[in-house]
Protein backbone atom coordinates (compact mmCIF):
# COMPACT_ATOMS: atom_id res chain seq x y z
CA UNK A 1 0.00 0.00 0.00
CA UNK A 2 1.43 3.32 -1.08
CA UNK A 3 1.99 5.99 1.50
CA UNK A 4 -0.25 9.03 0.70
CA UNK A 5 1.64 12.08 -0.54
CA UNK A 6 1.40 14.83 2.10
CA UNK A 7 -0.39 17.97 0.98
CA UNK A 8 1.19 21.40 1.15
CA UNK A 9 -0.82 22.12 4.27
CA UNK A 10 0.40 18.93 5.95
CA UNK A 11 3.97 19.82 5.13
CA UNK A 12 3.60 23.27 6.61
CA UNK A 13 1.86 21.89 9.66
CA UNK A 14 4.64 19.42 10.20
CA UNK A 15 7.24 22.17 9.92
CA UNK A 16 5.24 24.33 12.26
CA UNK A 17 4.95 21.58 14.89
CA UNK A 18 8.68 21.01 14.73
CA UNK A 19 9.28 24.72 15.06
CA UNK A 20 7.25 24.70 18.27
CA UNK A 21 9.27 21.98 19.94
CA UNK A 22 12.15 24.08 21.27
CA UNK A 23 9.87 26.91 22.37
CA UNK A 24 7.72 25.51 25.14
CA UNK A 25 6.06 27.57 27.80
CA UNK A 26 8.62 28.08 30.60
CA UNK A 27 8.08 25.63 33.45
CA UNK A 28 8.52 28.41 36.03
CA UNK A 29 5.61 30.30 34.48
CA UNK A 30 3.44 27.19 34.60
CA UNK A 31 4.27 26.70 38.26
CA UNK A 32 3.50 30.32 39.07
CA UNK A 33 0.12 30.05 37.40
CA UNK A 34 -0.79 26.81 39.14
CA UNK A 35 0.28 28.26 42.49
CA UNK A 36 -1.87 31.30 41.85
CA UNK A 37 -4.81 29.11 40.88
CA UNK A 38 -4.39 26.98 44.02
CA UNK A 39 -4.34 30.12 46.15
CA UNK A 40 -7.58 31.26 44.54
CA UNK A 41 -9.06 27.79 44.80
CA UNK A 42 -8.55 27.80 48.57
CA UNK A 43 -10.75 30.82 49.11
CA UNK A 44 -13.72 30.47 46.80
CA UNK A 45 -16.16 30.16 49.70
CA UNK A 46 -14.95 33.39 51.27
CA UNK A 47 -15.18 35.15 47.95
CA UNK A 48 -18.65 33.78 47.31
CA UNK A 49 -19.89 34.72 50.76
CA UNK A 50 -18.45 38.21 50.34
CA UNK A 51 -20.25 38.51 47.03
CA UNK A 52 -23.50 37.25 48.51
CA UNK A 53 -23.14 39.58 51.47
CA UNK A 54 -22.57 42.57 49.23
CA UNK A 55 -25.61 41.59 47.17
CA UNK A 56 -27.69 41.35 50.33
CA UNK A 57 -26.51 44.74 51.57
CA UNK A 58 -27.26 46.34 48.23
CA UNK A 59 -30.68 44.71 48.15
CA UNK A 60 -31.51 45.97 51.65
CA UNK A 61 -30.32 49.47 50.77
CA UNK A 62 -32.51 49.50 47.68
CA UNK A 63 -35.49 48.30 49.73
CA UNK A 64 -34.96 51.00 52.37
CA UNK A 65 -34.64 53.62 49.67
CA UNK A 66 -37.89 52.47 48.11
CA UNK A 67 -39.68 52.41 51.45
CA UNK A 68 -38.52 55.88 52.40
CA UNK A 69 -39.56 57.15 49.01
CA UNK A 70 -42.99 55.61 49.44
CA UNK A 71 -43.32 57.06 52.93
CA UNK A 72 -42.38 60.55 51.93
CA UNK A 73 -44.04 60.54 48.59
CA UNK A 74 -46.72 63.24 48.27
CA UNK A 75 -49.05 60.56 46.99
CA UNK A 76 -49.01 58.94 50.45
CA UNK A 77 -52.07 60.91 51.53
CA UNK A 78 -53.15 60.76 55.14
CA UNK A 79 -56.40 62.53 54.48
CA UNK A 80 -59.23 60.68 52.81
CA UNK A 81 -62.57 62.00 51.66
CA UNK A 82 -65.38 59.58 50.88
CA UNK A 83 -68.60 60.64 49.21
CA UNK A 84 -72.02 59.28 50.02
CA UNK A 85 -75.48 59.76 48.54
CA UNK A 86 -78.22 61.56 50.46
CA UNK A 87 -81.74 62.78 49.79
CA UNK A 88 -81.29 65.79 52.07
CA UNK A 89 -77.97 67.14 50.79
CA UNK A 90 -76.51 67.63 47.38
CA UNK A 91 -73.34 65.97 48.65
CA UNK A 92 -72.32 64.13 51.80
CA UNK A 93 -68.66 63.77 52.60
CA UNK A 94 -66.87 61.68 55.21
CA UNK A 95 -63.42 62.99 56.09
CA UNK A 96 -61.02 60.71 57.94
CA UNK A 97 -57.36 59.95 58.46
CA UNK A 98 -55.81 56.90 56.87
CA UNK A 99 -52.33 55.53 57.37
CA UNK A 100 -50.36 55.09 54.15
CA UNK A 101 -49.72 51.40 53.51
CA UNK A 102 -45.94 51.84 53.47
CA UNK A 103 -46.05 53.09 57.06
CA UNK A 104 -47.75 49.98 58.31
CA UNK A 105 -44.60 47.97 57.66
CA UNK A 106 -42.49 49.57 60.34
CA UNK A 107 -43.69 50.75 63.73
CA UNK A 108 -40.34 52.33 64.60
CA UNK A 109 -40.86 56.09 64.84
CA UNK A 110 -44.30 55.66 63.30
CA UNK A 111 -46.00 58.46 65.23
CA UNK A 112 -43.23 60.88 64.50
CA UNK A 113 -43.26 60.05 60.80
CA UNK A 114 -47.04 60.41 60.62
CA UNK A 115 -46.86 63.81 62.26
CA UNK A 116 -44.11 64.95 59.91
CA UNK A 117 -46.06 63.77 56.90
CA UNK A 118 -49.22 65.46 58.15
CA UNK A 119 -47.38 68.69 58.77
CA UNK A 120 -45.80 68.64 55.35
CA UNK A 121 -49.07 67.98 53.57
CA UNK A 122 -50.81 70.73 55.55
CA UNK A 123 -48.10 73.22 54.64
CA UNK A 124 -48.30 72.28 50.98
CA UNK A 125 -52.08 72.76 50.96
CA UNK A 126 -51.91 76.07 52.80
CA UNK A 127 -49.35 77.40 50.36
CA UNK A 128 -51.65 76.62 47.43
CA UNK A 129 -53.48 79.68 46.16
CA UNK A 130 -56.75 77.81 45.63
CA UNK A 131 -57.60 77.77 49.34
CA UNK A 132 -61.09 79.08 50.14
CA UNK A 133 -63.44 79.60 53.09
CA UNK A 134 -67.06 78.64 53.60
CA UNK A 135 -69.57 79.29 56.36
CA UNK A 136 -71.00 76.17 57.95
CA UNK A 137 -72.95 75.03 60.91
CA UNK A 138 -71.09 72.75 63.27
CA UNK A 139 -72.72 70.02 65.29
CA UNK A 140 -70.87 67.67 67.57
CA UNK A 141 -72.12 64.10 67.71
CA UNK A 142 -70.10 62.40 70.41
CA UNK A 143 -66.51 62.56 69.13
CA UNK A 144 -67.49 63.03 65.49
CA UNK A 145 -68.16 66.44 64.09
CA UNK A 146 -70.74 67.27 61.47
CA UNK A 147 -70.67 70.46 59.42
CA UNK A 148 -73.46 71.49 57.10
CA UNK A 149 -73.67 74.20 54.47
CA UNK A 150 -77.39 74.66 53.85
CA UNK A 151 -78.60 71.69 51.79
CA UNK A 152 -75.51 71.85 49.64
CA UNK A 153 -73.07 69.86 51.69
CA UNK A 154 -72.87 67.72 54.77
CA UNK A 155 -69.36 67.17 55.95
CA UNK A 156 -68.53 64.52 58.61
CA UNK A 157 -65.18 64.56 60.36
CA UNK A 158 -63.89 61.46 62.13
CA UNK A 159 -62.74 61.80 65.74
CA UNK A 160 -59.13 61.02 64.75
CA UNK A 161 -59.17 63.83 62.24
CA UNK A 162 -60.70 66.22 64.77
CA UNK A 163 -58.04 65.26 67.27
CA UNK A 164 -55.32 65.80 64.67
CA UNK A 165 -56.70 69.23 63.72
CA UNK A 166 -56.94 70.17 67.37
CA UNK A 167 -53.36 69.02 67.90
CA UNK A 168 -52.23 71.40 65.19
CA UNK A 169 -54.42 74.14 66.71
CA UNK A 170 -56.34 74.29 63.48
CA UNK A 171 -59.61 74.10 65.38
CA UNK A 172 -60.74 75.07 68.78
CA UNK A 173 -62.99 73.08 71.04
CA UNK A 174 -66.64 73.80 70.57
CA UNK A 175 -69.64 72.64 72.45
CA UNK A 176 -73.03 72.06 70.99
CA UNK A 177 -74.02 73.72 67.76
CA UNK A 178 -72.57 76.88 66.34
CA UNK A 179 -71.58 78.74 63.19
CA UNK A 180 -68.04 78.36 61.97
CA UNK A 181 -65.85 79.42 59.14
CA UNK A 182 -64.31 76.50 57.28
CA UNK A 183 -60.97 76.87 55.60
CA UNK A 184 -60.86 74.38 52.73
CA UNK A 185 -58.14 73.29 50.32
CA UNK A 186 -58.83 72.93 46.61
CA UNK A 187 -59.35 69.20 47.07
CA UNK A 188 -61.99 69.82 49.74
CA UNK A 189 -59.74 68.99 52.65
CA UNK A 190 -60.50 70.87 55.88
CA UNK A 191 -57.53 72.97 56.92
CA UNK A 192 -59.03 74.94 59.80
CA UNK A 193 -62.29 75.59 61.59
CA UNK A 194 -62.81 78.95 63.26
CA UNK A 195 -65.74 80.19 65.25
CA UNK A 196 -67.59 83.13 63.71
CA UNK A 197 -70.28 85.54 64.77
CA UNK A 198 -71.71 85.60 61.25
CA UNK A 199 -74.76 83.61 60.30
CA UNK A 200 -75.32 81.85 56.97
CA UNK A 201 -78.65 82.43 55.20
CA UNK A 202 -79.93 79.66 53.00
CA UNK A 203 -82.47 81.17 50.59
CA UNK A 204 -82.89 78.09 48.44
CA UNK A 205 -83.50 75.55 51.15
CA UNK A 206 -85.66 72.68 49.92
CA UNK A 207 -89.30 72.83 50.92
CA UNK A 208 -90.15 70.81 53.98
CA UNK A 209 -86.63 70.88 55.38
CA UNK A 210 -85.95 72.71 58.59
CA UNK A 211 -83.96 75.84 57.70
CA UNK A 212 -80.56 75.78 59.32
CA UNK A 213 -80.73 79.44 60.25
CA UNK A 214 -83.94 78.80 62.13
CA UNK A 215 -82.50 75.81 63.94
CA UNK A 216 -79.57 77.96 65.01
CA UNK A 217 -81.94 80.57 66.27
CA UNK A 218 -83.76 77.93 68.31
CA UNK A 219 -80.46 76.65 69.68
CA UNK A 220 -79.39 80.16 70.51
CA UNK B 1 -5.84 10.19 44.52
CA UNK B 2 -4.49 13.39 43.05
CA UNK B 3 -2.43 11.55 40.47
CA UNK B 4 -5.52 9.56 39.42
CA UNK B 5 -7.49 12.78 39.04
CA UNK B 6 -4.73 14.39 37.05
CA UNK B 7 -4.37 11.47 34.71
CA UNK B 8 -8.12 11.45 34.20
CA UNK B 9 -7.99 15.18 33.56
CA UNK B 10 -5.34 14.53 30.94
CA UNK B 11 -7.77 12.47 28.87
CA UNK B 12 -10.28 15.29 28.57
CA UNK B 13 -10.30 17.83 25.77
CA UNK B 14 -9.73 21.53 26.62
CA UNK B 15 -13.44 22.33 26.34
CA UNK B 16 -14.34 19.63 28.86
CA UNK B 17 -11.52 20.72 31.15
CA UNK B 18 -12.75 24.28 30.99
CA UNK B 19 -16.28 23.22 31.88
CA UNK B 20 -14.94 21.48 34.99
CA UNK B 21 -12.72 24.44 35.82
CA UNK B 22 -15.62 26.82 35.36
CA UNK B 23 -17.74 24.86 37.82
CA UNK B 24 -15.13 24.14 40.49
CA UNK B 25 -12.23 26.55 40.07
CA UNK B 26 -9.97 23.65 41.08
CA UNK B 27 -6.35 24.02 40.03
CA UNK B 28 -6.14 20.49 38.58
CA UNK B 29 -8.45 21.53 35.73
CA UNK B 30 -6.43 24.64 35.00
CA UNK B 31 -3.31 22.51 35.09
CA UNK B 32 -4.91 20.29 32.45
CA UNK B 33 -5.74 23.33 30.32
CA UNK B 34 -2.19 24.61 30.56
CA UNK B 35 -0.85 21.19 29.61
CA UNK B 36 -3.11 21.21 26.54
CA UNK B 37 -2.83 24.78 25.33
CA UNK B 38 0.01 26.43 27.25
CA UNK B 39 2.81 25.62 24.82
CA UNK B 40 0.72 26.47 21.74
CA UNK B 41 -0.20 29.85 23.15
CA UNK B 42 3.29 30.68 24.31
CA UNK B 43 4.78 29.75 20.93
CA UNK B 44 2.19 31.85 19.10
CA UNK B 45 3.00 34.87 21.30
CA UNK B 46 6.71 34.30 21.02
CA UNK B 47 6.60 34.34 17.22
CA UNK B 48 4.67 37.60 17.34
CA UNK B 49 6.84 39.37 19.91
CA UNK B 50 9.85 38.44 22.02
CA UNK B 51 10.44 36.04 24.95
CA UNK B 52 9.88 38.63 27.68
CA UNK B 53 6.66 39.98 26.21
CA UNK B 54 5.44 36.50 25.30
CA UNK B 55 5.86 35.37 28.91
CA UNK B 56 4.18 38.50 30.19
CA UNK B 57 1.17 38.22 27.88
CA UNK B 58 0.96 34.50 28.48
CA UNK B 59 0.77 35.06 32.22
CA UNK B 60 -1.79 37.84 31.81
CA UNK B 61 -3.94 35.62 29.63
CA UNK B 62 -3.99 32.67 32.00
CA UNK B 63 -4.76 35.00 34.90
CA UNK B 64 -7.69 36.28 32.86
CA UNK B 65 -8.83 32.70 32.38
CA UNK B 66 -8.92 32.39 36.17
CA UNK B 67 -10.68 35.71 36.67
CA UNK B 68 -13.16 35.39 33.85
CA UNK B 69 -13.89 31.70 33.98
CA UNK B 70 -17.55 32.42 34.73
CA UNK B 71 -17.92 34.56 31.62
CA UNK B 72 -16.76 31.76 29.33
CA UNK B 73 -19.68 30.49 27.26
CA UNK B 74 -19.97 26.72 27.25
CA UNK B 75 -20.96 26.63 23.58
CA UNK B 76 -17.73 28.30 22.44
CA UNK B 77 -14.34 26.67 22.02
CA UNK B 78 -11.90 27.25 24.85
CA UNK B 79 -8.83 27.55 22.66
CA UNK B 80 -10.51 30.20 20.50
CA UNK B 81 -11.41 32.18 23.62
CA UNK B 82 -7.88 31.80 25.00
CA UNK B 83 -6.15 32.93 21.82
CA UNK B 84 -8.58 35.77 21.37
CA UNK B 85 -7.80 37.16 24.84
CA UNK B 86 -4.07 36.68 24.29
CA UNK B 87 -4.13 38.34 20.90
CA UNK B 88 -6.00 41.38 22.24
CA UNK B 89 -3.61 41.69 25.17
CA UNK B 90 -0.61 41.45 22.85
CA UNK B 91 -1.93 44.09 20.48
CA UNK B 92 -2.70 46.42 23.39
CA UNK B 93 0.81 45.99 24.71
CA UNK B 94 2.44 46.47 21.31
CA UNK B 95 0.43 49.64 20.79
CA UNK B 96 1.35 50.84 24.26
CA UNK B 97 5.01 50.26 23.51
CA UNK B 98 4.55 51.85 20.07
CA UNK B 99 5.74 48.67 18.44
CA UNK B 100 2.48 47.92 16.65
CA UNK B 101 3.08 49.87 13.44
CA UNK B 102 6.59 48.56 13.08
CA UNK B 103 5.29 45.02 13.53
CA UNK B 104 2.69 45.25 10.82
CA UNK B 105 3.15 45.56 7.11
CA UNK B 106 0.72 46.13 4.29
CA UNK B 107 -0.54 43.03 2.54
CA UNK B 108 1.45 43.65 -0.64
CA UNK B 109 4.72 43.31 1.26
CA UNK B 110 4.01 39.66 1.43
CA UNK B 111 4.70 39.25 -2.23
CA UNK B 112 7.76 37.03 -2.73
CA UNK B 113 10.07 39.90 -3.45
CA UNK B 114 12.42 39.64 -0.51
CA UNK B 115 16.02 39.07 -1.46
CA UNK B 116 16.87 35.46 -1.26
CA UNK B 117 20.10 35.32 -3.07
CA UNK B 118 22.04 35.27 0.17
CA UNK B 119 22.97 31.94 1.61
CA UNK B 120 20.09 30.46 3.62
CA UNK B 121 20.51 27.77 6.23
CA UNK B 122 20.43 24.44 4.53
CA UNK B 123 17.85 22.87 6.76
CA UNK B 124 14.33 23.15 5.45
CA UNK B 125 13.10 23.66 9.00
CA UNK B 126 15.30 26.67 9.44
CA UNK B 127 14.15 28.06 6.12
CA UNK B 128 10.58 27.66 7.21
CA UNK B 129 11.18 29.48 10.48
CA UNK B 130 13.08 32.20 8.67
CA UNK B 131 10.27 32.63 6.18
CA UNK B 132 7.74 32.73 9.00
CA UNK B 133 9.69 35.55 10.62
CA UNK B 134 9.73 37.50 7.39
CA UNK B 135 5.98 37.42 7.03
CA UNK B 136 4.06 40.56 7.98
CA UNK B 137 2.48 40.42 11.43
CA UNK B 138 -1.12 39.90 10.33
CA UNK B 139 -0.30 37.28 7.71
CA UNK B 140 1.94 35.39 10.11
CA UNK B 141 -0.81 35.57 12.69
CA UNK B 142 -3.42 34.15 10.29
CA UNK B 143 -1.12 31.41 9.09
CA UNK B 144 0.00 30.35 12.57
CA UNK B 145 -3.58 30.25 13.79
CA UNK B 146 -4.50 28.03 10.86
CA UNK B 147 -1.54 25.76 11.54
CA UNK B 148 -2.73 25.63 15.16
CA UNK B 149 -5.90 24.04 13.84
CA UNK B 150 -8.29 27.00 13.80
CA UNK B 151 -10.77 27.29 10.95
CA UNK B 152 -11.08 30.46 8.86
CA UNK B 153 -14.20 31.41 10.84
CA UNK B 154 -12.41 30.93 14.15
CA UNK B 155 -9.43 32.96 12.96
CA UNK B 156 -11.83 35.70 11.90
CA UNK B 157 -13.36 35.58 15.36
CA UNK B 158 -9.99 35.74 17.12
CA UNK B 159 -8.73 38.60 14.97
CA UNK B 160 -12.04 40.48 14.67
CA UNK B 161 -11.84 40.40 10.89
CA UNK B 162 -14.05 39.24 8.06
CA UNK B 163 -13.59 35.73 6.70
CA UNK B 164 -12.56 37.18 3.34
CA UNK B 165 -9.81 39.24 4.95
CA UNK B 166 -8.49 36.18 6.73
CA UNK B 167 -8.58 34.15 3.52
CA UNK B 168 -6.66 36.89 1.71
CA UNK B 169 -3.98 36.99 4.41
CA UNK B 170 -3.67 33.23 4.34
CA UNK B 171 -3.34 33.24 0.56
CA UNK B 172 -0.51 35.80 0.63
CA UNK B 173 1.25 34.05 3.49
CA UNK B 174 1.12 30.63 1.85
CA UNK B 175 2.29 32.01 -1.46
CA UNK B 176 5.21 33.66 0.26
CA UNK B 177 6.16 30.52 2.15
CA UNK B 178 5.86 28.33 -0.90
CA UNK B 179 8.12 30.67 -2.82
CA UNK B 180 10.65 30.70 0.00
CA UNK B 181 10.67 27.00 0.56
CA UNK B 182 10.29 26.11 -3.11
CA UNK B 183 13.41 27.97 -4.11
CA UNK B 184 15.51 25.72 -1.98
CA UNK B 185 13.58 22.51 -2.62
CA UNK B 186 14.54 22.46 -6.26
Amino acid sequence: MNKPIPSEHDKLQSLYQQAKQPHKMPAALKRRLITECEARDKKPAAWRSWWQLSQLVMGCAAMLLLLSWMQWSPSADLYQIELAASADYQQVQYHRLVEPRAMLISQVGREERLQQLWQRQQEQLQQASSMHTRMAQLQQQEANWQLTICDELQLNLSKELVAQLQLGQSIQSYRGTQWVELELAANGQVLAIRATEQVLHCPHTKAGRRPIIRALAVAG
Amino acid sequence: MLSISLSWAGTLCPDQLMQHYQKTGASKWLDGLIQHCGDDLYHFLLRQSDPALAQDICQQTWLKVMEKRHSFRADSRFKTWLFSMARNALLDELKRQQRWLSSTCPEQLAQPEIECSQSWPVARQQRFEQALRLLPFLQREALMLQLEGFSVGQIASITNELDETVKSRLRYARRFLQARLGEHDE
